[in-house]
């Protein structure tokens, strides 16, 4: 195979025939699968939601077909959902172990939720046949063996805005190859003070990402944007619409086909946090710009598209008053869910809700009242407790004077929920908001909760 | 090429009467009956009038006089032309026969009408000094059409009849037989719809839905300020079992349009239920209903304003007023008998057993939300599914195998695409796309070989016709009644995948809990 690194954008009237033409742009599906290999199709496969949280499953159907003509022996699918999510609750929820099998495809299930009814030691063999220990940085990363031993990669990434990361490219399809609670960041306990400044999460977070990326690569890359989600972002589709963009880009390497992505996109590569980042790490290794560039002429494209909010404040949730300390990026993403997520979803309990005053980050504004303030974060927990919000003052009688008298007396504000976590956990969270404000005032979120708590009951296998 | 007879004598019976109106500047209080105009139903011509001056302006058109064109059949020559004289309130009260210049066809584009008006209208306004507010050009075919469905109008069936109609106009608007200028809102609406059904048939439309209506007798009365008219509404089976083959073929419907003046009642000083009561009572009527025909005009307004698809906002918007009309019973809405659900003993007693359903506060500004946000998570922004109509009354086979019977069983089956949270499109799916021959028509099958057709088929549904009707009577028409359990024998059919059956399994729509969702459905506080 010829080391070139090129890059392919292509046009079509559906999904399908995009891809179809950029992998022959590029030299045809047989000049990446060889007769008998083994593939594995890493696709986005977040949530138990529609497209395009998920992956296109047209242009999956297609990549199968594709890899079963070059004569594939065996086409694997797969890819970690979200926190608190299983391969099986993704499955059966969306109907696709039985789908992908119909069109030759095989469903994995990396984290084994299909195999619950076992014992502890059955479970925890199972774990060690199914994942291989990796060193990254001074961290232990559990990696599936599957994709480690498999003869061919490819990385089919449905293109999506990002609150973080403006675009969700290749490098994050990629990151969940590895189960969730790998992916977190977890501030050290004894972190160093400008672990917010330095914005030390999202640094963490970028080296991990390219750790992942490092244990294997792809040999085939798809950016698929054809229809290309803008505005809030997955999860949040009131705010946001599908652009039909009617473009497909394939490279086979993935830095290269996330930083072609980009510019089609109208964004400036070396702006994005993770092309820069690798742009630093590897200089002289790959030059950018001397790129294969196959297909459309990447100069007649013009996309314009609606950005996610750069800023928490802009997020407008009723009776809620946003008060921002110093955050990192950690902060930033689980708030810009949290809050998205109350707006989206909870229009008739926030009618319910008491003025609230929502505190998160290092040294967060005062809050508007003493009354139902949220600490969102460690970092506003900790760096609040000397407030004076956290006590308010009460007539009673006063203990010194054996109860005769009556005086102010300084007790502890109850009025204040604390959420705790670096950053905290979504289900965590909103399981909070239901204890404290109570069901009937929340009765949207209780009706969600019901369904989401009891998929969790599937979830800690790998855990265990 | 002209009108049939029977279609000109009721028009000229229509045109005469308003005419007299002119003269007079009163109502003839004689009930001479005429059919409204291409159709089957009777009704007073004094009522007609009145319908005719409520709707017309604010629907069609609330300026003078409109000409009507036939052209020939390539679109290129005036056939006939005729002036009718209209009062500002939309009533035809003379039509003229007049010659047009073919030259103003020629080299037109009919699709861009305005040109064509102007130059009629200025011809019209230097020969007989009119001013006309519209012109309707028909082409010869169109007036077969109109001929065909009219001819037998004094001897067919109200079902026969509507369904030909809906043939007819699916054809006139299909095939482009017919232009008005300006266009109304409820052409440019109709045209829009039959578009967004991929030009299903509409008659086959009518039909599916008439379909799912059972039996039912009632009263809808309109009323306004001068005006108080009844509609009464039939849907029966005949007993006649000689010539017809099923309960199907038998069924009939029969509308009537009362005007209220006519009947000895004074509306004004009698107490709604009393006045409703023996409305039912003197037209045998089971369940009677009364709303503002103002309100009624002005969401119907609403409605037809709006673009198709609907835009969520939209929707929500329509939905909102629904729930908002159907929660102020007693300001907004009467009915006789009363809903149960209004009942106190009802209301007091569900509550004491932990389920709150006053419906006079009901979640109006929050149930659209909630069904946008459910649809946007479940379906996502583009999405396609299957809804297979079963009817298994139409056959007898084994309980247990449902799955493999819906070879037999299938009644229609539609194709549904969302794209970003609104209805893009609805499809009208063969038998054939959807049953295989040779495999287990499962709906696990049926999901992976359309997805191989028509792109990934995210759900497939199938309900039984029996279920919707049961739904349609227990929880619409029977609103009076108290049969709890028949509604709770209603509810469980849908755990029964006879009736209800769901691939893939969504869990969130399983298991739905009443309790927990009626405190969504119903506020705490009046807002």
């Amino acid at each position: 195979m010829n080391n070139e690194v090129s890059v392919s954008i292509t046009t079509g009237d559906n999904p399908k025939d995009a891809v179809i033409k950029g992998i022959n742009n590029l030299g045809g599906i047989s000049k990446f699968i060889e007769k008998d290999e083994t593939v594995f199709i890493k696709i986005n496969l977040t949530s138990i939601t529609g497209f395009p949280s998920n992956v296109n499953f047209n242009t999956v159907i297609e990549v199968i077909k594709l890899c079963k003509t070059a004569g594939a022996k065996k086409v694997y699918i797969g890819s970690f959902p979200s926190e608190n999510l299983s391969i099986k609750d993704v499955s059966d929820e969306l109907g696709l172990k039985e789908f992908l099998e119909y069109y030759g495809g095989e469903l994995v299930f990396l984290d084994n939720s299909n195999r619950l009814k076992m014992s502890n030691e059955e479970k925890l063999k199972l774990q060690k046949d199914s994942f291989k220990e990796v060193e990254a940085q001074d961290f232990i990363i559990q990696y599936p063996k599957i994709i480690l031993n498999i003869d061919k990669f490819i990385c089919l990434n449905q293109v999506n805005v990002h609150p973080l990361f403006n675009i969700h490219l290749s490098l994050l399809n990629l990151f969940s190859c590895i189960p969730f609670k790998f992916r977190k960041i977890f501030a050290k306990e004894n972190a160093e003070k400008d672990y917010i400044i330095t914005d030390q999460y999202k640094k963490n977070l970028i080296s991990r990402i390219f750790d992942i990326y490092d244990i294997k690569k792809p040999n085939l890359v798809i950016n698929d944007l054809f229809y290309f989600m803008e505005g809030a972002g997955p999860f949040i589709y009131k705010d946001s619409k599908i652009n039909p963009t009617k473009y497909t880009v394939c490279g086979n390497e993935a830095i290269a086909t996330d930083y072609i992505t980009l510019k089609i996109l109208g964004i400036n590569p070396k702006k994005n946090f993770l092309i820069s980042h690798w742009i630093e790490k590897n200089i002289g290794i790959l030059d950018l710009e001397k790129i294969n560039l196959l297909g459309e002429n990447l100069e007649d494209i013009n996309l314009t598209f609606k950005q996610c909010k750069k800023r928490i404040e802009d997020i407008y949730v009723q009776k809620f008053n946003i008060k921002k300390g110093q955050i990192c990026s950690g902060c930033f993403l689980q708030s810009y869910y949290l809050l998205n997520f109350l707006k989206t979803f909870l229009l008739k309990d926030l009618n319910y809700l008491p003025q609230c005053s929502y505190l998160f980050g290092a040294n967060p504004l005062e809050p508007d009242s003493p009354n139902n303030i949220i600490l969102y974060g460690d970092c506003a927990i900790k760096t609040t407790e000397k407030r004076e919000f956290r006590t308010i003052e009460k007539e009673g009688r006063d203990i010194k004077t054996l109860f005769l008298k009556k005086a102010i007396m300084e007790k502890k504000n109850k009025r204040i929920l604390e959420i705790p976590g670096c950053p905290p956990n979504l289900q965590d969270t909103l399981n909070r908001f239901l204890k404290y404000f109570k069901k009937n005032n929340l009765p949207t979120l209780n009706f969600y909760m019901k369904k989401l708590n009891k998929t969790k009951k599937t979830v800690d296998f790998d855990e265990s | 090429m002209s009108l049939n007879k029977i279609f000109k004598e009721n028009w000229l019976k229509i045109l005469d009467f308003n005419a007299k109106i002119k003269e007079k500047k009163d109502f003839d209080k004689s009930q001479i009956k005429v059919r409204i105009p291409i159709t089957p139903l009777e009704i007073d011509l004094s009522l007609l009038y009145k319908l005719v001056s409520h709707i017309y302006p604010d629907f069609v058109n609330d300026k003078q006089n409109v000409l009507d064109i036939i052209i020939s059949n390539d679109q290129k020559k005036i056939e006939k032309s005729y002036l009718h004289l209209t009062y500002k309130n939309g009533n035809h009260y003379q039509v003229k026969k007049i010659d047009q210049n073919n030259e103003f066809l020629k080299d037109q584009d009919l699709n861009n009408l305005g040109e064509i008006f102007n130059k009629f209208q200025n011809n019209l306004r230097e020969k007989e000094g009119i001013t006309i507010s519209g012109i309707r050009i028909y082409t010869e075919k169109a007036i077969d059409k109109i001929n065909s469905l009219t001819s037998n109008i004094n001897i067919v069936d109200l079902k026969t009849y509507l369904i030909n109609l809906c043939h007819t106009f699916y054809n006139l608007i299909n095939k482009n037989m017919l232009y008005i200028y300006p266009e109304p809102s409820f052409m440019t609406f109709l045209k829009h719809l039959v578009k967004f059904l991929n030009f299903i048939d509409s008659s086959k439309i009518f039909i599916s839905i008439y379909e799912l209506f059972p039996e039912f007798n009632s009263g809808i009365l309109f009323t306004q300020e001068n005006l108080h008219f009844l509609v009464l509404i039939k849907k029966s089976t005949s007993n006649n079992k000689k010539n017809e083959k099923s309960i199907k073929d038998r069924s009939k419907i029969n509308i009537k349009l009362l005007d209220l003046e006519g009947i000895d009642y004074d509306f004004n000083t009698i107490n709604q239920k009393t006045f409703l009561k023996k409305l039912l009572k003197k037209f045998k009527i089971k369940s009677i209903y009364h709303f503002n025909f103002q309100q009624f005009l002005y969401y119907l307004n609403d409605l037809i304003e709006s673009d198709i698809p609907f835009e969520q906002g939209r929707f929500s918007f329509l939905l909102q007023k629904l729930l908002y009309a159907y929660k102020s019973y007693e300001i907004n809405w009467y009915s006789y008998p009363r809903p149960i659900i209004y009942n106190f003993f009802i209301k007091f007693f569900s509550r004491l057993v932990g389920y709150n359903v006053n419906l006079k506060k009901l979640s109006y500004w929050a149930i659209p939300e909630l069904i946008i946000n459910v649809q946007n998570s479940i379906l996502g922004l583009l999405n396609k599914i299957i809804i297979i109509i079963t009817d298994f009354k139409s056959i007898k086979i084994d309980k247990s195998k449902k799955q493999e019977s819906l070879k037999e069983t299938l009644s229609n089956a539609y194709l549904i695409i969302t794209f970003n949270g609104k209805l893009k499109n609805i499809q009208l799916l063969n038998k054939s796309d959807v049953i295989s021959e040779n495999q287990n028509n499962s709906l696990k099958n049926i999901r992976n070989e359309t997805s191989s057709r028509f792109g990934y088929i995210s759900s497939v549904i199938s309900i039984d016709k029996s279920l919707i009707k049961l739904i349609i009577q227990n929880f619409l028409l029977n609103q009076h009644r108290f049969n709890p359990f028949s509604n709770l024998i209603t509810l469980r059919k849908f755990r029964n995948p006879r009736y209800f059956n769901l691939y893939p399994n969504r869990k969130i729509l399983q298991n739905l809990r009443i309790r927990t969702l009626l405190p969504i459905l119903i506020d705490k506080f009046e807002f």
